[in-house]
C-alpha cells in the first residue's frame, strides 16, 4: 500500500490558550517496501506524525491518502489492519495472561479462524525472537522482552505499512540490532515501515529514505546520504566523521551505514 | 549502570526507594532500610524512572516539576526559582504552564528529570534518562549530570555506553547479579565482558577501536585523527 500526507497540518486544543500546532503543512510519501526514517529533534512532531498515519488523529487541515483514495473515506478497523501503529512505550498496554494470549488480541477480533490465529501469533512472535516467551505471563517480562511481545501484537495483524515511533528506545545495544533485524525482514516481505528514532545511528542501518522533521516541517526528505551530508546536525557520528574527512579527501564519497564508513577509512588511511 | 535487557538494572533501582522489597540480603542507603523507612529514603534518593509517563503526577508542567519541593517544605519564592532553573538545565524554559498531557515523550522524559534536579537530593538513581532525549537534549542533560559530581552521588542507567565516559564507576548488570565494578577505559578494552553482557560500543567508539585509532568523544575529534594519520602516511 502506498501512504501518502498532502499538507496535513494539526492543531492540538485549537481556539484556546494552550493552541500548539504541531503539524504545519507535512507532505510526504511511504513507498511500498521502503523503510522510511522520520528523524527530528524532540517536540518536532513525529509522534504526531505518527499518530496520523491510521488517522488515529485527523489532519486539522491536509488528508491522508491510502493508494490515492482519501483514507477518510475507508472504514477505520480495516485503515487500522492495513496500518498498523506501535506506540512509544507499547509494552504499557499489554493486558493478557499470557504472551501468547496478548498476541492472538488482535487476529482474533479480525475474526480469523483460530488456526490463522496461533500461525499468526507464532509467526510474529518468531520474527520479533520472542516465541520462547510465548506461555509467560508478560507482566514477568523485562522491559525489553515487553517491547518485543508488544510490537509483536501489532505485526500479528499483518499490517501492510507498519509505523514504529520510537521502538528500540531502552532497549539494549543487544535486542536493538535483533529489532533492527525485524525490521530489514518486515521490509523483505513487501510491507512498508516507518521507523521513527531520535537514533540517527540505527536509522542510517535501516532506512532507504530518511525524512527530516523540525518544527512540525519536513526540512528534508531523500536518500539517507542527501539528507545526512546535507544535514550534519542530524547526522549519525560515523557519518560526521565521515564528511570531515570528505572535506579533504572527496574520494571518501559519501557513505552511511557504519559498515561503510568504516571501509572508506580504512581505505584512505592504508592508502588503498 | 550497564547490562542487557533483563539484567535486573529497573529491579535493582526500584529496591533503592522501597517500591520492592529484597526476597532476602539487605540493603541500606545511607544507612537505613529503604523498606522500613521509605519516607526517610526518599528524602535522600531522587529516583527517575524509565518510562515517563509513570512519574509524572500534575496537569501543569510547573507543578509537576514543584511536587518534590512541595513534599519537603520549600518556600514558595525558592521554589519558584528552583523550578525554573531545573527547566533552564533540561531545555525546557517556558514551559512552565504547559499541560503535560499535550508533550512529547521526550519532553515528559525532561519534565521528570528537572523534577528530579529541582530537589537536588543527595542521590539521583535515574533510570536511562536519556533514552528519548535527541543529541542536543542528552548534551545538555549529561553536562547537568556532570555538575552534580563531587556533591551529589548520581546512579545512571544507561544503554549509551558513550555517556559513560565521564562516570567514575560503572557496574556491570547481568543475569541479576553484579558482573563487573570497574571503570569506564577498562570496560571498554575487555571486549570479552562487552560481548558476555551484550553490551556493545557506541558507533564513535567502535569506528575508533575498528580503525586502530584512540577512542575520542566527539567526530570531529576522530576525524582530526584520521587526518593527520592520513598525512603522517604521505609524508
Amino acid at each position: 500500500m502506498r501512504l501518502e500526507l498532502r499538507e496535513v497540518r494539526h492543531v492540538y486544543a485549537p481556539g484556546t490558550p494552550r493552541e500548539v500546532e504541531a503539524l504545519r503543512g507535512v507532505s510526504l510519501g511511504v513507498e511500498p517496501g521502503e523503510v522510511l526514517g522520520v528523524v527530528g529533534g524532540t517536540g518536532s512532531g513525529k509522534s504526531t506524525l505518527a499518530q496520523h498515519m491510521n488517522l488515529l488523529l485527523e489532519p486539522t487541515s491536509g488528508r491522508v491518502l491510502a493508494d490515492g483514495r482519501d483514507a477518510r473515506a475507508m472504514p477505520r478497523p480495516e485503515l487500522r489492519r492495513k496500518v498498523g501503529l506501535v506506540f512509544q512505550f507499547p509494552e504499557a498496554a499489554l493486558f493478557a495472561a499470557t504472551v501468547g494470549e496478548d498476541v492472538a488480541f488482535a487476529p482474533r477480533r479480525m475474526g480469523l479462524a483460530e488456526e490463522e490465529v496461533r500461525r499468526r501469533v507464532r509467526r510474529s512472535l518468531e520474527r520479533l525472537g520472542a516465541l520462547h516467551l510465548a506461555g509467560r505471563s508478560p507482566h514477568a517480562l523485562s522491559g525489553g522482552e515487553k517491547r518485543r511481545v508488544a510490537i509483536a501484537g501489532v505485526l500479528a495483524m499483518e499490517p501492510e505499512v507498519l509505523v514504529l515511533d520510537e521502538p528500540t528506545a531502552g532497549l539494549d545495544p543487544a535486542t536493538r540490532e535483533e529489532l533492527l533485524g525485524a525490521v530489514l525482514g518486515m521490509r523483505g516481505e513487501g510491507r512498508s515501515v516507518v521507523f521513527i528514532s531520535h537514533d540517527l545511528d540505527e536509522v542510517a542501518e535501516v532506512a532507504d529514505r530518511v525524512c527530516l522533521l523540525e518544527a512540525g516541517r519536513v526540512l528534508a526528505c531523500g536518500r539517507p546520504e542527501e539528507v545526512f551530508y546535507e544535514h550534519p546536525e542530524t547526522a549519525p557520528a560515523a557519518v560526521r566523521v565521515a564528511r570531515e574527512v570528505r572535506r579533504e579527501h572527496p574520494r571518501v564519497g559519501r557513505p552511511v551505514r557504519f559498515g561503510e564508513v568504516r571501509e572508506a577509512l580504512r581505505g584512505l588511511l592504508s592508502g588503498g | 549502570m550497564v547490562g542487557a535487557n533483563g539484567g535486573g538494572k529497573s529491579t535493582l533501582v526500584r529496591l533503592l526507594n522501597g517500591l520492592l522489597r529484597p526476597s532476602s540480603g539487605r540493603l541500606l542507603v545511607a544507612g537505613r532500610d529503604p523498606s522500613a523507612e521509605p519516607r526517610e529514603v526518599r528524602r535522600r534518593v531522587g529516583v527517575l524512572f524509565q518510562n515517563p509517563d509513570n512519574g509524572l503526577v500534575a496537569p501543569f508542567v510547573e507543578d509537576d516539576v514543584a511536587f518534590g519541593l512541595e513534599n519537603l517544605g520549600v518556600p514558595r519564592e525558592e521554589m519558584r526559582v528552583r523550578v525554573r532553573e531545573a527547566l533552564r538545565a533540561v531545555g525546557l524554559s517556558g514551559y512552565e504552564r504547559r499541560e503535560v498531557h499535550t508533550l512529547s515523550g521526550g519532553e515528559k522524559q525532561r519534565v521528570a528529570l528537572a523534577g528530579v534536579l529541582a530537589v537536588e537530593p543527595e542521590i539521583l538513581a535515574l533510570d536511562e534518562p536519556t533514552s528519548m532525549l535527541d543529541a542536543s537534549g542528552r548534551r545538555e542533560v549529561l553536562e547537568r549530570l556532570r555538575r552534580l559530581r563531587g556533591s551529589r552521588t548520581v546512579l545512571h542507567v544507561t544503554h549509551h555506553l558513550e555517556e559513560l565516559l565521564g562516570a567514575d564507576r560503572v557496574l556491570v548488570l547481568g543475569g541479576g547479579r553484579l558482573v563487573a565494578d570497574l571503570s569506564p577505559a577498562e570496560l571498554f578494552a575487555d571486549g570479552d565482558l562487552l560481548r558476555e553482557n551484550r553490551l556493545l560500543l557506541p558507533p564513535l567508539l567502535r569506528l575508533a577501536r575498528e580503525l586502530g585509532l584512540p577512542l575520542r568523544a566527539e567526530p570531529e575529534e576522530l576525524a582530526a585523527e584520521v587526518l593527520s594519520r592520513v598525512e603522517e602516511r604521505a609524508r
